[in-house]
């Protein structure tokens, strides 16, 4: 037990190095709340474009959309960084995980929002509509505030999911958390760095999944 | 029977490892890391270390198997008894010294930079001014890099693999892959748009391979082969085979260390020992 903890809980070595860590915690943090942000706001944005109907668009976006759920994010990152200064285009690591990692979320979130959106029954849609609402209002006021609520729990699952890929980003020398925990267990040759880095994915992950209990209570009006 | 079970009675009180009993231990070996550990074209493992491991096996007379751990978890392993030997070029540094026995080194762990051949000639620190360098991840080339940071203006950039961090420096998202000179050499020798710097440090420094804390026997007898290697030139032949470049005559590639270990590091046991070479 002893040489357990020696090796996976050593609070020198937890000491020592806690202010390492801490910088890549913030770099991910950083990270996935831009990811985040941008994901979920494109992936609605794309949603709502598809519930108009305009049918070529709509086809590009599943399309699109079924292509990028089916990649791996570790090739698209690895192509996006190696592969653009072929045509030009040099990007930092930052930002190739940003944008890779964004276009993963914006995939699954606007299947997630459409699926939300296409649970209201159509009837709705037609009765706000037959009240004189326009087709904007009714959105923003009848479908969204339903299909939202909908779309929270599986939606959770694709935010936690997508922060915990923030690591892939240390294939493209990004110094996140993961990453910087196994450097550091290299150089001491203790695996307490690891655990270090598991604790601070918790403190990322569970305030992620109570903050989305809260925003599924506040909508239970819309029952 | 009752001579076999106090043969294994007394076995147990010495604390010997069951492994050494059977004359068998497993080695982890970073396979991917040219020209330490690769596969060769029938897809056995070939490379510096393997080659040494068949050298410590004859002297030693434990059959080393080797298996593939990737670098990253190589210490993990190690303390959770997964293999015996970290049979990989580890630089000997106080810090993992403290929590692994190291065998006395067999390489020096002199860095040099890869770089692009149109990046022109590096003999000097200061020719390294504002590069972005590339390092495989947890290497310990990262220190010299973190220290100098400020006065040259470098930025650290570090690869989980190798290979990618040789293909930073090709496609310019790095400009320079700060690695052990031989390794380099190799790289180098395999594609003609990299050179290798003029430019080294860490001179001093070896690299060595090691075992878990508690397993001071095993240490002691690889450490052993490994000086009968040094002493008949076998270890230098191996290294000039794969890099091209011969160790020099105060390499610790040819130089055996008295006692067990690397001297002036933890772990080390200054005990004198004869140099018993008759291969088993």
């Amino acid at each position: 037990m002893h040489a357990f903890i020696e090796n996976f809980f050593n609070w020198a070595i937890m000491a020592q190095y806690g202010p390492t860590l801490l910088v890549g915690f913030f770099r991910t943090v950083w990270l996935a709340l831009l990811v985040i942000v941008t994901g979920v706001g494109v992936g609605m944005l794309l949603a709502l474009i598809r519930s108009i109907g305009i049918r070529p668009l709509n086809v590009l976006i599943k399309q699109s959309v079924d292509v990028i759920r089916a990649l791996p994010p570790l090739v698209l990152i690895i192509l996006l960084y190696f592969g653009l200064p072929y045509v030009g285009l040099r990007l930092g690591g930052f930002v190739v995980a940003w944008f890779s990692l964004s276009l993963v979320l914006v995939a699954f979130a606007e299947e997630i929002f459409w699926a939300g959106i296409c649970a209201i029954s159509k009837g709705q849609l037609e009765a706000a509509r037959a009240t004189g609402l326009t087709f904007a209002t009714t959105m923003k006021s009848v479908v969204l505030p339903q299909a939202v609520r909908i779309a929270i729990p599986p939606l959770t699952s694709r935010l936690i999911a997508i922060t915990k890929n923030t690591a892939l980003a240390s294939a493209i020398a990004v110094p996140e958390l993961l990453g910087t925990a196994i450097t550091v267990q290299s150089d001491v040759a203790n695996t307490t760095p690891l655990m270090m880095a598991a604790i601070g994915y918790l403190l990322m992950i569970y305030p992620l999944v109570l903050m989305s209990k809260w925003v599924e209570s506040r909508s239970q009006w819309a029952k | 029977m009752k001579k076999t079970l106090w043969i294994s009675a007394i076995a147990g009180c010495l604390g010997a490892p069951l492994a050494l009993a059977q004359e068998s231990v497993v080695a982890a070996s970073d396979v991917g890391y040219a020209p330490y550990s690769m596969v060769s074209n029938d897809g056995s493992l070939e490379g510096i270390d393997i080659d040494i491991a068949k050298g410590m096996s004859k002297y030693s007379g434990i059959d080393i198997k080797v298996i593939d751990q990737p670098w990253s978890t190589t210490f993990a392993g190690l303390n959770a008894g997964k293999f015996d030997i970290v049979l990989s070029a580890a630089a000997v540094t106080p810090e993992r010294a403290g929590n692994m026995l190291f065998l006395e080194g067999y390489g020096d762990a002199t860095d040099a930079v890869l770089v692009k051949k149109s990046a022109g000639e590096i003999t000097k620190a200061s020719d390294l001014q504002g590069m972005t360098l590339a390092i495989n991840k947890g290497s310990s080339s990262g220190n010299w890099i973190r220290e100098h940071s400020q006065q040259y203006d470098l930025t650290l950039a570090e690869y989980d693999k190798a290979s990618d961090a040789v293909q930073a420096v090709i496609t310019g998202q790095a400009d320079g892959y700060m690695m052990y000179q031989s390794a380099a050499g190799w790289i180098a020798l395999q594609n003609p748009l990299l050179a290798v710097s003029d430019f080294t440090t860490g001179g001093g420094r070896v690299y060595a391979y090691s075992v878990n804390n508690d397993n001071p026997e095993l240490r002691n007898r690889l450490d052993a082969a490994l000086e009968c290697m040094k002493d008949d030139g076998e270890l230098k032949a191996i290294f000039t085979r794969w890099t091209g470049i011969t160790p020099k005559a105060d390499s610790v590639s040819v130089n055996s260390q008295p006692g067990y270990g690397q001297p002036g590091f933890e772990g080390y046991d200054d005990t004198p020992h004869e140099h018993d070479c008759s291969a088993s």
